[in-house]
């Protein structure tokens, strides 16, 4: 009897082992990139809390001059206040000062303001980082889809004059800077014209919902939107005409043409799918890059988003600010790049199956 | 010691053969390429202007409030910026410091991205993981930012020391690349060939591997001083390298600085940079991209 | 040469190649692929073309389903396929519509390396599917089921598990099968083969023969096999047209090919290969280097090879002359009344 029993909790144990072993082997490949991104953020870490010490002065004994003078407390008092508050003390071991630090991140305190009261990370994210993000994802979208039918378009007529006018769109938007379009833009557009503004993200007379909220938005957007699109158009659409040239010399393409299917059929089917499938991982990875903000185009349209607040950081000389949206904006895009590129090992069925 | 000045004696015999071999094989696709012809023209023209346009328009930095926004005359060819100061010559006098900043931040990124890329190619092992997950810290940490922050701490006070900033986070991508065309080479049996026959390390580095991968360098040597002139220019802007006003990004910090895009006098003023820095950088791609398709046959059209 | 627009119908054969010449057009020169090629294909045979690489056997093929990859034109002559159903189509006279509905339902291919002629991001089945629907539109699913599993039965595949595959889950053997029975899938009159098996060890070879073989018999298909392997013609092949440089040496009955090898090349080409009774040292190549198909040739293209040349066949080019029925040879040895018959 007790034979029998041992039996089967053998036999159940070894089919959960193998159920789960399994699945863990089956996505194997996940594990394997999780981990290495696992260390990229550890590593990142570690630059970050070495960051401090790399900028000169010693902003505790500023900050905490600053506090005594505010809330009129003796400076030792103010010290040990700034070193809570800003989770830096100078005078304890740096391998405790790296633990204290971590565990503030897993806590999700990235950082304080030295100047601004109450300001964390976290604020300026919550207040800041979508405003950048629903600009710059925008612009990467429809950048995304009219350079993939230019590139497209390039690749299978290799001449002819819409080919033409391809290259030197190209090589004209390629040659100026994202940035200085948005000035072209702005001048022409905004002063000349005056069809759009020229600042800010939306009418402070509006109230903060509704439609008329939405499109007055998407009005103060659509300058720098434009301003990001014209030259990663180009990019895009010299990507899809590599990766669609190289499929055109492939044999299936030829096979196809012999067994008669139409070229509309062709170019979908065959050109277009496997063309972007190396694009979709740039694509992710582009989206990735996104969160680093984009300081410059802020600043010229003087758009309140993520970028400009990292450059008030940055002009004012506020340290711990800066650390924390740098720690921020790193992990942020090591998560992201992981899953860009988790992404490609799912779509593709040739990486999916013998993957390592 | 000797040893390592051995070593550093070959990469400057294999540097220089490298440039005399680069333009040879410019030279040689000049004559065919309309592409590298123009990139080429467009790009000696202001080396032409860098090296001799301070000595015959020199410039003259006095200040005078009175003739601001002055329209071109025969004078001021392109007129005058915000304090009365002739523009056409600030934009010849800031050349030079443009161009020593894309050359330099190029050279620099290309010694570091060729010195960690085939070393980590070369001797794999535990050494090539170590360095790979210190390149992929460099590459998912965003350059941008960390330029910016590097800018405003390190006080850049010449074109040099902003180079070395520039390109301080620019190697990552090109390191990889080179690993991964020496890797792949590494396999392949002329290697194994050389390494059963005998022959030194240094020998399989310098004679076999780099003229392989080395048309992918000087296309790379011409990307990242496009790269280094819009970054620069970037960081100029926001104000954390203002050390010689006259260079394109100052001015353009100047225009935005006092909103010149509303002052209908000024458009020639921040416009001139925006034009002159466009034609650079099509010079630039036209090079690179001629340069590719003559050294890529899979581009060339038939 | 003159273009009638009423051709007369061939029930013997089933392609009739009138005074073919195959040019590759390009900037500064131009590749005389294929040379006044005048040849008949019989209905139902296995026919071979045989040669080395470069000789023009795959520019030929092409060219009956007007595939000539770029740039490549029909400067001369033409190409006329006798349908089963009486019909005479000139392929090259058709408009694009018809073109596209002629290839694969009359005409269909197994390309050489078979690697790569599949799209790597669709099922086998939703492949077959494609092209059943673009041929006939109203098909209803379980029709292009029945046919799928039909076709793979015949290369011995297990249906249900080919069809949801990608191609790289397949090993090589596998995919040169799909592809033959992808070449089925509407069925042909007459296939067209190139090198299906180089890739191939000699087992899976023998396999795929011998499937092909069958099909050729059962189905009466025609099969038209192009290889530089002539062990491969001698056990499988009816008919055989030795090519060289673009023209077509000997064409004839195979036994009686190998058996006279009456031009010279087709000679070498035997004696090249090591035979199982023959002593080893009787085995000899044929001497000196592949021609070059740019510069315009005087007299015959393998003289400047040829171990039986003589003044006339650098002079003057030969005529193709018939020795027995049904097989021709292009030599002058053949020739030597001076005749300019064909």
């Amino acid at each position: 009897m007790k034979n029998s029993s041992i039996n089967k909790l053998k036999r159940i144990l070894t089919t959960i082992v193998t159920v789960v072993g399994g699945f863990f082997y089956k996505t194997r490949f996940l594990w394997k990139r999780i981990g290495f991104a696992l260390v990229t953020l550890f590593l990142a870490t570690v630059f970050g809390f070495f960051l401090i010490k790399l900028m000169p002065g010693d902003p505790i004994t500023m900050f905490a001059k600053r506090l005594s003078d505010q809330r009129r407390i003796p400076l030792d008092d103010a010290y040990r206040l700034a070193t809570l508050l800003l989770n830096y003390d100078p005078n304890i071991s740096v391998w405790q000062q790296f633990v204290n630090y971590t565990a503030g991140l897993l806590k999700g305190d990235f950082g304080t303001s030295m100047f601004r009261d109450d300001v964390t990370v976290s604020l300026i994210v919550k207040d800041f980082l979508p405003w950048t993000l629903f600009v710059s994802s925008l612009a990467l979208f429809v950048s995304f889809i009219v350079g993939i039918f230019m590139g497209g378009r390039m690749a299978y007529k290799r001449h002819g004059v819409g080919n033409l006018l391809s290259n030197s769109y190209i090589v004209t938007s390629g040659a100026v800077p994202d940035y200085l379009w948005g000035m072209i833009l702005i001048f022409i557009f905004g002063v000349t014209l005056r069809w759009f503004p020229i600042q800010g993200n939306y009418d402070i007379l509006l109230e903060f919902k509704g439609w008329p909220f939405i499109l007055n938005v998407l009005y103060h957007a659509f300058l720098p939107i434009v301003a990001f699109s014209i030259v990663q158009i180009g990019g895009w659409a010299l990507a899809m005409r590599g990766s669609a040239i190289g499929v055109l010399g492939e044999d299936y393409i030829y096979a196809a043409k012999a067994r008669g299917l139409s070229e509309r059929k062709i170019i979908s089917r065959y050109l277009r799918r496997n063309s972007l499938l190396p694009l979709i991982t740039s694509l992710a990875m582009s989206f990735a890059v996104l969160f680093g903000g984009s300081p410059l185009m802020e600043a010229i349209f003087n758009y309140p988003g993520f970028g400009s607040e990292f450059s008030k950081a940055i002009g004012t000389r506020d340290y711990f600010l800066i650390q924390g949206l740098m720690v921020f904006m790193s992990f942020v895009m090591i998560i992201a790049n992981l899953i860009a590129d988790s992404l490609y090992s799912l779509i593709d069925p040739r990486v999916r199956r013998n993957n390592s | 010691m000797k040893k390592i000045l051995a070593f550093v004696y070959k990469w400057l015999k294999f540097g220089l053969l490298a440039t005399k071999k680069f333009f040879i094989t410019l030279f040689k696709t000049l004559t065919y390429n309309n592409k590298t012809r123009m990139g080429f023209a467009i790009l000696a023209f202001f080396a032409l202007i860098a090296i001799f346009g301070p000595l015959i328009f020199p410039y003259n930095a006095l200040t005078n409030e009175v003739n601001k926004f002055a329209p071109p005359s025969f004078e001021h060819i392109l007129g005058t910026d915000n304090l009365g100061r002739d523009l056409f010559r600030q934009m010849i006098n800031g050349s030079r410091d443009v161009l020593i900043i894309a050359l330099f931040t190029s050279l620099f990124t290309i010694i570091i991205s060729i010195t960690v890329g085939i070393s980590s190619g070369f001797i794999g092992g535990a050494y090539d993981r170590v360095i790979q997950t210190i390149t992929n810290l460099f590459l998912t940490i965003p350059s941008f930012p960390i330029m910016i922050i590097m800018a405003s701490f390190f006080t850049i006070e010449d074109p040099i020391t902003f180079a070395i900033v520039l390109s301080i986070w620019n190697w990552a991508g090109l390191s990889r690349a080179i690993r991964s065309q020496v890797i792949s080479l590494k396999e392949r049996d002329f290697i194994q060939i050389c390494t059963v026959m005998g022959m030194s390390k240094s020998h399989i580095i310098f004679k076999e591997l780099m003229p392989n991968i080395s048309s992918y360098i000087f296309i790379n040597f011409i990307l990242i001083m496009r790269n280094a002139i819009t970054a620069s220019v970037g960081i100029m802007m926001l104000g954390l390298a203002a050390f010689e006003p006259s260079n394109w990004g100052a001015i353009l910090l100047r225009a935005k600085d006092i909103g010149a895009l509303l002052i209908p006098e000024a458009t020639i003023f921040w416009l001139t940079p925006i034009i002159t820095i466009g034609i650079f950088q099509t010079g630039s791609i036209l090079l690179a991209s001629g340069l590719d398709e003559a050294l890529n046959p899979r581009l060339r059209k038939n | 040469m003159e273009q009638t627009n009423k051709y007369i119908y061939d029930k013997d054969n089933i392609i009739e190649l009138d005074n073919l010449s195959i040019d590759y057009v390009m900037k500064h020169v131009s590749l005389r692929a294929n040379k006044n090629i005048s040849l008949k294909i019989k209905r139902n045979s296995f026919t071979a073309f045989v040669g080395e690489s470069g000789s023009g056997k795959t520019t030929l093929a092409v060219s009956f389903i007007d595939c000539l990859v770029e740039p490549g034109v029909i400067s001369e002559g033409q190409v006329l396929f006798h349908s089963k159903n009486g019909e005479v189509i000139n392929i090259n006279k058709l408009n694009d519509h018809e073109k596209r509905n002629f290839r694969w339902n009359k005409i269909s291919m197994v390309f050489q390396g078979a690697q790569s002629s599949l799209n790597p991001v669709m099922t086998i089945y939703s492949q077959f599917k494609e092209t059943y629907v673009q041929h006939r539109p109203k098909a209803k699913e379980e029709e292009i089921k029945a046919k799928s599993t039909e076709v793979l039965k015949i290369v011995n595949l297990d249906a249900p598990r080919i069809l949801k595959m990608y191609p790289h889950e397949l090993s090589g053997g596998m995919k040169q099968r799909v592809m033959i029975a992808f070449a089925l899938i509407l069925d042909p009159e007459l296939i067209i083969l190139d090198e299906p098996t180089t890739a191939l060890d000699v087992i899976t070879q023998e396999y795929i023969f011998s499937i092909l073989k069958n099909i050729n018999k059962t189905l009466g298909i025609t099969m038209v096999l192009l290889t530089h392997d002539i062990a491969i013609v001698a056990r499988y092949a009816d008919y055989i047209a030795v090519m060289y440089g673009g023209e077509i040496m000997e064409y004839g009955n195979v036994d009686e090919v190998f058996e006279y090898k009456y031009h010279p090349y087709t000679e070498g080409l035997i004696r090249a290969t090591p035979s199982l009774i023959l002593p080893l040292d009787e085995m000899r190549p044929i001497e000196g280097n592949p021609v070059s198909l740019v510069d315009k040739c005087i007299g015959c293209i393998f003289a400047p090879r040829c171990p039986k040349k003589f003044n006339r066949c650098e002079i003057e080019e030969p005529v193709t002359v018939t020795v027995k029925t049904d097989h021709y040879v292009k030599c002058h040895l053949y020739n030597m009344e001076g005749n300019t018959h064909e």
